[in-house]
């Protein structure tokens, strides 16, 4: 007999979460799977890899610089915004190892991931509406490309957090 | 014999119950690209209008030295992410040149040239209590027009890597 009670319970229970669950506040974990496996990309070597073999790897950069070309407008991290850049900023990366001049290109990648604790609500498919465990990490690949050769002549890695 | 089949449903129930809990989705925009689609476009005799009729109309056009607009094939949840969901319906602004470099240098560019994009998106979210996780993969598709001449002048498809 208290086994019927126990299972009556339990079922009392369950039915009123699953009913209550659109109101109820829960502590929720969140990632993206959008990172770039900056150890995997380490071990390949891209120097001397073609443009069209970068592309395949990497897929389409998200901005190309060129020596006083058009402005670049790169994304911001799980944003819809954007925000422009003057394609030199980038040039001046590798500026102190190479003779750039406008034979060179240099293709920008990024990839974003986000990690967050909050509170959110079960049944309602959207993010956590207070999230204080906020973190976003954005990983960075410059590849700096000769267009003579169309081949890459160096790379640099960057995170920020 | 009742005990046993009560014993069974109760917990067919229960398990029922719980399985809602392990909530998912999957969305997907745009129209799917595969060999068929591609073997229909034919860089050099294929027209606009004969891409048009296949594709429909392309989620962006690039122009050289002109910012593209783009609607992010993001599931809303994605988007949310962000902390300004307001601006969830706005396009993306970025730069167009990135389009072109896979044409060059086997294409010559002029003014006269845009590349219309074509994507096709799936966007996966898993819930569990406590626990959430989203996913995308898109399949790109890249084409060379010339706009005087209203001709495909090539073709470049970019599948999600598996």
């Amino acid at each position: 007999m208290m086994i019927y009670l126990w299972m009556k319970r339990i079922s009392l229970i369950c039915c009123s979460l699953v009913l209550l669950q659109g109101c109820i506040p829960m502590v929720t974990k969140t990632e993206t799977y959008d990172k770039l496996d900056v150890e995997k990309f380490k071990k390949i070597k891209l120097v001397g890899v073609s443009k069209h073999e970068l592309i395949g790897i990497l897929g389409l950069p998200l901005a190309v610089a060129k020596q006083n070309g058009t402005p670049m407008y790169i994304p911001k991290p799980f944003e819809n915004t954007s925000k422009r850049l003057q394609p030199d900023v980038f040039f001046e990366l590798f500026a102190s190892k190479h003779d750039l001049d406008e034979h060179y290109v240099i293709y920008y990648y990024q990839h974003c991931s986000f990690t967050g604790y909050g509170l959110g609500i079960l049944s309602y498919a959207e993010m956590p509406f207070f999230m204080p465990g906020k973190h976003i990490t954005v990983d960075k690949l410059w590849v700096l490309i000769d267009e003579r050769t169309q081949k890459v002549v160096d790379y640099r890695f960057g995170e920020d957090e | 014999m009742s005990g046993v089949i009560v014993n069974v449903l109760w917990r067919v129930f229960v398990g029922g119950v719980l399985l809602t809990w392990l909530a998912g989705c999957a969305t997907n925009t745009g129209i799917k690209i595969d060999q068929e689609t591609l073997s229909g476009i034919h860089p050099g005799k294929s027209t606009k209008k004969e891409l048009f009729d296949l594709l429909g109309p392309p989620r962006a056009i690039a122009v050289q030295g002109r910012p593209l607009y783009i609607f992010q094939p993001l599931h809303k949840s994605d988007t949310a992410l962000s902390a300004s969901r307001a601006n969830i319906d706005k396009p993306l602004q970025l730069q167009a040149e990135p389009f072109f470099e896979v044409f060059t240098p086997q294409n010559t560019l002029t003014y006269v040239h845009r590349v219309y994009f074509y994507y096709y998106a799936e966007s996966r979210m898993y819930m569990l209590p406590f626990y959430e996780k989203t996913s995308l993969e898109i399949d790109q598709l890249l084409v060379l027009v010339n706009e005087e001449s209203e001709i495909v002048e090539d073709v470049y498809f970019m599948p999600h890597p598996k």
